[in-house]
């Protein structure tokens, strides 16, 4: 009798529980759901997967990664035009907005699907496009070694330049993600701007680089082993360097503001066959979850207020702007004016020759 | 004793260019295989290693084990495909007498001659064209993928034929012919057994192009059919991971062992033979 009670207990407790997982299934809002989003891959695939990817799929979703640089999914999106496009959202970079919105790709978000949009600065979202993250751009250099040389901090690109580093300078080689912030910064300290980078580039022949960069993980070679002391880059490699070597970033004046932000935005493409679970995807980039991680895991600046704030209380993370104030005083690069084939076509000129 | 004067610079120099020469060929494998046991989560790589640990090992993920796999399957079935397509036509074109052979083979070149980016956007649009035509979508698909590689190793696999049947003694099928043996007996006993060097060339030069294929991959690769060299390649566009390193040693391991299987089943001297390095 008490075996078959234990057996009738058992029972009722896994009917119960059973009841209460289908209960939780059929409360996921987006029960056979996929979402494919074009987005980087590495690490940063991991970030998504686990602050974003695990919530979607709780609510019954699933999310598909389509790998790639920005410019590769762009693409794919054009060849496929007219047709189902390759990804729901993408997960893009200033430069290509303006080319995205030119080829009609872009949806308009309902913002109003987004609650964690109020977490961000007005300026950095519209109805297209909803800017996630961002990387600070200035000149990374050896503390160390500048002190060794006698080298006073760079407040300018021109520093560069300083005979006492001959050899030991590296900039972003065109194809790099930092080329542009770099160029057009260059550019405006030598009285051009976006429409005329001829004085950046000569800039560049003056500072006179021992090496161009094409990619993070080779600058990062260069400033762990000493080969390199100061590069126009990110804030990001000083971070990754951390307890490495001793970095610290400088931020140039441009244009009556300094240093200069590079974007990373979602958008919605056109022709997205799940919108309210793309939205949802978007208010997930923006959680105070997703965002923290952006940064601690990432390397990349987040953009909610909420976690700017959080970061801003951790000394780790001095060497950043975080606060909104400081990032209203970094400049924007007017892409409206950039004309990146242009760019490559005068670099080739006058620094690959 | 003169001649061993003689000799000896003679032995030193060739011992040096011996020995650059296998620095260079070997160098960065050694590089690659010996910083894999660094340890932490550095963002470059640290030659020699500061000390030696199997960390990096332990926390490869899934993805690069998923990626090798899709990667195997790929570059295996790319190889027979290959194989198929590329055999009959080596013998076709060497031992045809249809006009045109010239431009036939410099066809069957060309895919060698484009550049692989190139050839890459234009399958992406080709099967964009094909799927709004036929409904099939071979973008991100398993198929997609292996028939961009054909397109691209299928050349090496008749390159490496054609030359092993230009000089190939035909008397000894005559031979064969001649005692009696039927002509697709003569092709199965005598012709493809004497092709067998020649046939595993090319199929390791298939194998070879489809697993370290990135340019046209990274357009065709979707949300399942990712590929390692592609994975890799997008890791190291966001961040450096240690972990590249450990699986790429493994890779390097695994290739050594296909190496040693052929040498075991065909034999390195028969490969080197056959002029696959024409």
């Amino acid at each position: 009798m008490q075996s078959f009670k234990r057996l009738m207990g058992g029972l009722g407790a896994a009917a119960i529980a059973l009841a209460l997982t289908a209960g939780t299934a059929a409360a996921g809002q987006f029960d056979g759901v996929t979402v494919r989003i074009g987005t980087f891959g590495g690490k940063w695939r991991d970030i998504v997967e686990a602050n974003v990817a695990k919530a979607f799929e709780a609510e019954g979703g699933k999310i598909e990664f389509v790998l790639g640089q920005p410019a590769n999914n762009m693409a794919k999106l054009i060849a496929a035009r007219g047709q189902e496009p390759p990804f729901d959202v993408l997960e893009t970079m200033d430069n290509l907005l303006p080319q995205l919105a030119a080829g009609g790709f872009l949806d308009t978000i309902d913002l109003t699907k987004i609650p964690n949009i109020a977490k961000v600065d007005k300026a950095f979202y519209d109805d297209k496009k909803v800017m996630v993250w961002i990387t600070q751009e200035g000149i990374v250099y050896n503390k160390a070694k500048f002190a060794e040389a006698g080298i006073p901090a760079p407040t300018r690109y021109a520093d560069l330049a300083n005979p006492k580093l001959k050899g030991k300078v590296s900039l972003p080689d065109i194809s790099a993600g930092g080329a542009m912030p770099a160029i057009v910064g260059m550019s405006h300290e030598a009285g051009g701007g976006e429409a005329d980078i001829g004085p950046g580039l000569e800039l560049v022949k003056t500072i006179g680089p021992a090496s161009f960069w094409s990619s993070s993980s080779n600058l990062q070679t260069q400033l762990a082993s000493g080969d390199v002391w100061a590069a126009a880059a990110q804030a990001g490699n000083v971070q990754r360097l951390k307890g490495q070597v001793d970095l610290a970033i400088a931020f140039p004046p441009v244009a009556g503001k300094s240093g200069v932000l590079k974007q990373g935005y979602l958008v919605k493409i056109k022709g997205a066959k799940n919108a309210a679970a793309a939205e949802w995807i978007i208010n997930a980039f923006l959680s105070d979850q997703m965002q923290v991680a952006t940064l601690t895991a990432g390397g990349q600046v987040p953009v909610s207020g909420p976690a700017l704030a959080k970061l801003r209380e951790n000394p780790d993370y001095g060497f950043l702007r975080l606060s909104p104030d400081q990032l209203a005083g970094m400049y924007s690069i007017d892409f409206g004016k950039v004309n990146e084939a242009a760019y490559v076509q005068k670099w080739n000129r006058s620094i690959t020759r | 004793m003169a001649k061993l004067h003689h000799r000896t610079p003679e032995r030193i120099a060739a011992a040096l260019v011996l020995a650059v020469a296998y620095t260079v060929l070997l160098g960065p494998i050694l590089f690659v295989i010996v910083s894999s046991f660094d340890y932490g989560q550095r963002a470059y790589v640290v030659f020699p290693p500061e000390r030696f640990t199997l960390e990096s090992y332990w926390r490869i993920p899934d993805r690069y084990w998923d990626a090798l796999w899709n990667s195997l399957r790929i570059a295996g079935l790319c190889t027979l495909a290959s194989c198929l397509i590329g055999i009959p036509a080596a013998i076709g074109i060497v031992r045809s007498n249809i006009p045109g052979k010239a431009a036939i083979l410099a066809v069957f070149r060309a895919p060698m001659q484009i550049p692989a980016v190139v050839s890459g956007v234009a399958f992406l649009q080709l099967y964009y064209a094909l799927g709004a035509a036929t409904g099939w979508y071979a973008v991100g698909s398993f198929t997609g993928m292996v028939i961009a590689h054909v397109f691209a190793a299928t050349p090496y696999v008749v390159g490496t034929l054609v030359g092993v049947l230009q000089r190939f003694d035909q008397t000894v099928e005559e031979a064969a012919l001649v005692l009696g043996a039927s002509r697709l007996g003569t092709l199965w006993q005598v012709t493809l057994p004497m092709l067998k060097p020649g046939i595993f060339a090319g199929a390791l030069y298939a194998f070879m192009i489809s697993f370290s294929e990135v340019p046209m991959s990274v357009f065709l690769a979707g949300s399942h059919q990712v590929t390692f060299p592609v994975e890799v390649f997008h890791s190291m566009q966001f961040d450096f991971e240690p972990t590249i390193l450990a699986i790429s040693t493994i890779v390097t391991v695994l290739s050594l062992v296909v190496v040693w299987a052929v040498q075991r089943v065909v034999g390195l001297d028969k490969f080197v033979k056959t002029g696959a390095a024409d």
